[in-house]
């Protein structure tokens, strides 16, 4: 028995004692194949599912690393059985492989007969395949090498796609690192060199880590041009700008596909929304992916993919493709086809191993908790189901807390969030500062953020179009009043907000407004699981107390 | 073991001679191998030799031989009876594997268990194990020299046969090589025709006419014995196998083995320990026939996070050993047993688990089903007289193994079906599947091999000294982190085991647990009777981490609604718009029986019914009206019952049971209270001459006496009956049997005896 820093569980978990003398080490050695769950501050939570065996398969990882890993690192003796189920899971990725016949096409070959003939005994897979070449060969109609990967993987037996990639049309793109005096982050620079050796895949970072700066590496990397999938029109704006920063990319090379504008250029910039939007049931912009030769395709926020791009992506195989996501955790339990279509993830840091490098501001999150006013309680008992976190939400008793944190950091630039139209209008009024909604303007929106970044605004409303990709670098302090219900990937955008690294290295703050015994307050507690899984400590604050100083000490730290 | 007896001059004539010509050592021999042989004990040689060879005995002991054994067994079935020691072995000698010391030794063994008698010139295998090698034992017909000219010539010049088939088509030889070591018979039309070699027209006419088949009926052939043996030049069985295969079949480190199987062994417990813990709050209902429905065993599965087998595994072993019972009112829940179970250390659970499962006659892997057949767990169809003995047999070839040396379940099929081929099955193979898999998750067995522990569990020795030598020390404190999850790195003490799990819901489990706290399980705390202060104060304690924030503010936060809601129980409740009124009413002596309860001003409750209280109160002058559930005021007037209209019934006459009924129903109960006294006497009834018995029974008849008699059924079976004569005819006594409370016919030849009831009775008692 070993006094190692890990305890291998029976159900396939792993439990790591980040203070202990070898935990980094540890760590380093059991991310590879491992989901970090959560990782709180003494304890962190792996688990071995067979999605994550085979990613670490797909990483040229074997059982006997793992298993090695697992030994030698593990205070307790390791379950045999789970070693045996390691093992097997691992060695069924790999079994069968899809490449290109010199002669055949795209065929499915295995290493074993018998897991071949299993697969194609398949209901589901015998549309997709073709004539049987030989024993161990099956012919795979070229159109389907996304369908069967997805379907193969649902039979436990994912297939490596070894059919490699077409290089698309050469477009030079290189990063400005001299001009611009910036750097790549070392990182990132490991999650662009983990992509590219991987093929396709998915590349984890935090919000504020710089995402869009590997995607741009990766452009530069592949030299050929690209396709941008992003959330929404002002997210592209923000990736076009980036570009512009970033690389030797000019304004004419890069064009933008969205409702307002259809350009097709070296590298364009596509929303999710102009991509599912359908004209009498067709999906009218399809053709996009067939407009140009494109060499790299880029999913930004991989995490909310629709459905329906999925499906085009299953068609799209044969182009390299990058998924950027600060979580790999979907509210669709969806992962499973990130994996087949998109591809294994290929690079993955915690959010506080970059912060404690530095490039992430650290964060100090409070969950204030409001009383409703008993004349609103008795309204709440009585609402119906669905009213009821609207109802509690949007209490007024919220507008005076936001208040009170707005003037307890009068040199941060504060971020107000929240779900409710009328209650970010009440709010804007009552804090007297401007409003951005999904009804603004583009270029109003612009224009504010633009006047948020000089200074010039110190407060801004925003709703949740504020959620994804909106570059706010000077942001210190949110405050969240409202959100949608309990998604814990918005909190996670959301506190993404604030986590830009702060000139003078200050650490960033996130409020969040809830309302105690009521739904808010569940909603609330499933939000935060993934932060405080990721090791983000949540303070509780009473409202009365900080407003009217109940307590001695004043609960919170001057900024 | 001994050895045949060479050929002397008082050769014995049966194997009752051979078996009195034994030594007692011999004899002791028999017996031991041969266990039925002494229930009941046989009362002379006679007896044992009848008894020895009747077919379920015969049966046994061919079960019970190995491969070798039986192979030569066969040999001798083959062969004519009787035959010689020197046939024997030349009909082996070409055999695969053939030795002559293992043959010897086989033939040897079965002289020694009484099923070859006789000495080296002429041995004779008992008829019943010869026939339990069917009709063609070595696949060898009957011998037809003394019927067949021309089988006869085969018989004498050795190559002919072959000679003769050489001239015959591909066909032909491809048949005679079909019959030839399998079955040797086959079907024709018309096989009892004459046929001239001339005028032969399919193959089988080919061999027919030259006498290679032989016709033994209307549409059957076989391969006449001297022909099969030319061919084979004398050999009676391919091959022998004098060996087992060796069941070791890799090597592990032991230590390591050691290490994962306490894992495992623990993790065992733990399954026990939580399915039972919460079937002590929701057990699981008991279905009408018995046992536990399919559903509560997927649910048991879920709950456990293992597979079904491996739960129907624990609760059949906490079943067996006394943990878990049926109780007819809450279905099934943990016995009184199940706590002393819960006060020991680890290690010594592990120990009553293990051996539990090493004794038990349940096959938990046929829970679910098996053939088609649904079978619950908890039933009695799970048990398996045969899985008790296969167990053990099983874990005695671990035993054997060396240290380190690792076995797999189909080395052991092997090794198994070689040593008792005739059990060979299916059903065993499965079963031996099955055994192997649960000792691995008991932790009887790791790796493939015994662990120290589970070579304890074979031996009967303690093991729970060595399994708590290997389990991790336990550990005394938890780790609490800001996400509300606690871990405790290894197994906590029993207490705060136990505490920890209503605090909050276990997460993940194997050598450490993690554990969520949530409202809900802290609310389960406070409902159990712990203040917000005492569970901040016991994490605290346990705590190595200084509590987090969240975690204490949510304690308090739960602890501050707790209880503010009360609920409680009140039949009537008073109320009045006068305070007065109502404190007065609570004052008054003569009410204090109705034990008012003042909730809130002007409304006090009882747990008195609304009737009660209303004439109490109007008895005592006050003037109190009811109230509807809506708050109406209820006027009561006594109901006038009515109900709606229904035909007239037919007249019914209510006649009593007849006369003779009831004699018969007394009779019955008389029969059966003197059944109970008559147990003293000697239970194979009186005896005496038919002459006497008749007379008896004549008597009996015309005083309508009872009386005891001695029976003798069909098979020679003794009994005794009382009965009540009620005819004789024809050498029939036909009679109200008093214990069946049935009307009986009596053979009067078979009666062995008669007394009067009262007098034997007397008898009985004095």
């Amino acid at each position: 028995m070993t006094d190692g820093p890990l305890i291998v569980q029976s159900d396939k978990t792993l439990l790591l004692e980040i203070d202990h003398e070898l935990s980094t080490e540890c760590r380093r050695a059991i991310a590879p194949f491992a989901e970090l769950e959560r990782a709180p501050e003494h304890i962190h939570t792996y688990r071995i599912t067979p999605l994550g065996l085979w990613n670490a398969r797909a990483a040229h990882h074997d059982a006997e690393a793992v298993i090695d890993a697992l030994l030698r690192y593990s205070r307790y003796p390791v379950p045999h059985a789970l070693l045996v189920d390691i093992a097997e899971t691992m060695a069924r990725y790999g079994r069968l492989k899809l490449h290109m016949h010199p002669t055949h096409g795209l065929v499915l070959q295995s290493t074993d007969q018998s897991v071949l003939e299993e697969v194609l005994r398949s209901k589901k897979i015998a549309p997709l395949v073709g004539a049987r070449i030989s024993e161990d060969i099956v012919a795979v109609h070229p159109s389907e090498r996304g369908h069967i990967k997805q379907i193969l993987l649902k039979l436990g037996w994912p297939a490596e796609d070894l059919a490699g990639y077409v290089d698309g049309e050469a477009h030079p793109i290189s990063l400005h690192e001299e001009e611009g005096g910036w750097q790549l982050r070392p990182y990132q620079r490991e999650a662009v060199e983990g992509f590219w050796h991987g093929g396709s895949g998915v590349v984890v970072l935090p919000c504020g880590a710089g995402k869009t700066i590997v995607g741009a590496a990766a452009m530069a990397t592949a030299k050929a041009t690209t396709l941008i999938l992003v959330t929404n029109t002002v997210s592209a704006r923000q990736w076009k700008a980036e570009l512009l920063k970033r690389t030797s990319l000019t304004e004419d090379e890069i064009g933008e596909y969205s409702g307002a504008r259809k350009e097709i250029r070296p590298v364009t910039i596509a929303t999710y929304q102009v991509m599912t939007t359908r004209r009498q049931g067709v999906y009218a912009h399809l053709e996009l992916f067939d407009a140009r030769d494109w060499g790299l395709i880029i999913y930004d926020e991989v995490h909310l993919l629709p459905a329906p791009v999925f499906r085009f992506t299953a068609d799209i195989q044969a182009r390299r493709r990058l998924g950027l996501t600060a979580t790999l955790v979907r509210e669709d339990g969806m992962e499973g086809e990130v994996f087949s279509l998109i591809g294994p993830k290929r690079y993955d840091a915690p959010w506080k191993d970059i912060e404690a490098q530095g490039y992430i501001a650290p964060a100090d999150c409070a969950e204030v908790r409001v009383t409703l006013p008993d004349a609103e309680r008795m309204a709440y008992a009585m609402a119906e189901p669905e009213e009821r976190y609207r109802m509690a939400a949007t209490t007024s008793f919220k507008n005076r807390v936001v208040e009170h944190l707005v003037n307890k950091h009068p040199d941060d630039h504060v971020l107000v969030i929240g779900q409710y139209l009328d209650q970010l209008d009440e709010l804007s009024a009552h804090l007297n500062a401007p409003l951005i909604t999904g009804a603004t303007p583009v270029k109003e929106r612009e224009r504010l953020y633009q006047s948020f970044r000089d200074g010039e605004t110190r407060v801004l409303v925003v709703s949740k179009v504020a959620n994804f990709s909106v570059d706010l670098p000077e942001a210190g302090v949110a405050i969240q009043v409202s959100g949608t219900f309990g998604s814990r990937q918005e909190e996670a955008q959301r506190l993404g907000r604030v986590l830009r690294p702060k000139g003078d290295k200050r650490s960033a703050h996130f409020y969040t407004i809830v309302t105690r015994d009521t739904v808010d307050a569940d909603f609330a507690a499933h939000r935060q699981r993934f932060l405080a899984e990721q090791g983000y400590a949540y303070r509780i604050l009473d409202a009365d107390e900080l407003l009217y100083g109940a307590s001695t000490e004043d609960p919170l730290p001057e900024s | 073991m001994g050895t045949i007896s060479k050929a002397t001059a008082s050769r014995p004539r049966s194997l009752a001679d051979d078996l009195r010509q034994r030594t007692d050592e011999q004899l002791h021999t028999i017996f031991s191998a041969r266990a039925d042989l002494l229930h009941p004990v046989p009362t002379d040689i006679g007896q044992l030799a009848v008894r020895a060879t009747t077919s379920p005995s015969v049966n046994n002991a061919l079960d019970a031989l190995n491969q070798s054994q039986l192979s030569v067994c066969e040999a001798m079935a083959g062969l004519a009876d009787p035959c010689t020691r020197t046939e024997v072995h030349q009909g082996l000698a070409n055999a695969q594997g053939y030795s002559q010391d293992s043959v010897d030794e086989a033939m040897a063994y079965l002289f020694d268990l009484g099923l070859v008698w006789g000495d080296e010139e002429e041995l004779h295998l008992i008829r019943v194990a010869r026939e339990a090698f069917g009709a063609y034992p070595c696949g060898l017909a009957a011998s037809f020299s003394d019927s067949r000219r021309q089988v006869k010539e085969y018989a004498n010049t050795p190559g002919l046969v072959s000679k003769v088939l050489a001239e015959g088509s591909k066909d032909v030889q491809d048949i005679m090589n079909q019959l030839l070591w399998d079955v040797p018979a086959g079907t024709m039309r018309q096989a009892n025709r004459s046929i001239r070699i001339e005028d032969v027209k399919s193959p089988l006419e080919w061999l027919l006419a030259r006498e290679l088949l032989v016709p033994t009926g209307e549409t059957s052939v076989v391969v006449p014995r001297e022909v099969s043996l030319s061919l084979r030049e004398g050999l009676l069985i391919k091959s022998l196998r004098t060996t087992a295969t060796n069941p070791a079949i890799g090597f592990v480190d032991s230590a390591h083995a050691d290490d994962a199987g306490a894992h495992v062994a623990l993790d065992f417990v733990r399954l026990a320990e939580t399915l039972l813990e919460v079937w002590s709050l929701e057990p699981p209902a008991q279905l009408r026939g018995g046992g536990l429905a399919i559903r509560d065993l997927a649910t048991a599965a879920e709950l456990l996070k293992v597979p079904e087998k491996t739960a129907a595994l624990v609760i059949e072993v906490v079943f067996t050993a006394g943990l878990l019972a049926a109780d007819s009112g809450e279905g099934w829940v943990p016995t009184t047993s199940y706590d002393r179970w819960l006060g020991i250390d680890d290690a010594s659970r592990w120990a009553i688990l293990a051996e539990t499962w090493r004794n038990m006659n349940r096959a938990s892997h046929v829970v679910g089903g098996e053939g088609g057949e649904r079978i619950n767990a908890l039933t009695q169809a799970v048990e398996r007289g045969f899985i008790q003995p296969l167990r053990a047999s099983i874990l005695e070839i671990f035993a054997g193994l060396d240290i380190g040396e690792t076995t797999q379940a189909h080395a052991l099929v092997e090794y198994l079906d070689w040593h008792r081929p005739r059990r060979a099955s299916q059903v065993r193979a499965s079963a031996v599947h099955a055994i192997i898999d649960e000792a691995a998750t008991i932790g009887v067995t790791s790796m493939g091999t015994l662990t120290t522990f589970g070579r304890a569990v074979v031996a009967g020795e303690s093991a729970a000294t060595l399994l708590g030598q290997r389990l991790p020390d336990p550990v005394d404190h938890i780790i609490v982190q800001a996400d509300l999850t606690a871990l405790a790195p290894g197994r906590l003490p029993a207490l705060p085991r136990r505490t920890m799990a209503v605090l909050a819901d276990v997460e993940s489990t194997g050598v450490a647990t993690t554990y969520r706290f949530t409202e809900t399980s802290i609310r389960r705390g406070l409902d159990q009777g712990q203040s917000g202060n005492d569970i901040v104060e016991f994490l605290r304690t346990l705590s190595r981490t200084p509590l987090p924030q969240p975690l204490t503010y949510m304690i308090e936060d739960v602890a501050r609604k707790h209880g503010v809601l009360r609920v409680g129980v009140a039949s009537i409740y008073l109320r009045c718009d006068d305070q007065q009124l109502i404190d007065e009413v609570q004052a008054d002596r003569r009410l204090a029986s109705l034990r008012f309860r003042q909730l809130a001003p002007g409304i006090v409750v009882s747990a008195s019914h609304a009737d009660v209280v209303l004439e109490k109160l109007r008895a005592c002058g006050y003037a109190p009206v009811a109230e509807s559930a809506e708050g109406t005021v209820l006027i009561h007037r006594p109901d006038t019952k009515r109900t709606s209209a229904k035909p007239p019934a037919g007249a019914v006459t209510i006649s009593g049971p007849s006369p003779r009924l009831i004699s018969s129903a007394i009779k019955a109960l008389r029969g059966g209270e003197r059944a109970d006294t008559v147990k003293l006497a000697p239970t194979e009834g009186p005896r005496g001459t038919t002459i006497d018995t008749l007379n008896l029974l004549n008597e009996a008849l015309k005083g309508a006496r009872e009386v005891w008699i001695g029976y003798a059924d069909k098979g020679g079976m003794a009994s005794e009956r009382i009965i009540e004569p009620i005819s004789i005819t024809g050498g029939f006594l036909t009679a109200f049997d008093v214990r069946s409370g049935q009307v009986q016919t009596f053979t009067i030849a078979r009666i062995t005896g008669a007394e009067y009831l009262d007098e034997s009775n007397q008898e009985g008692t004095a």
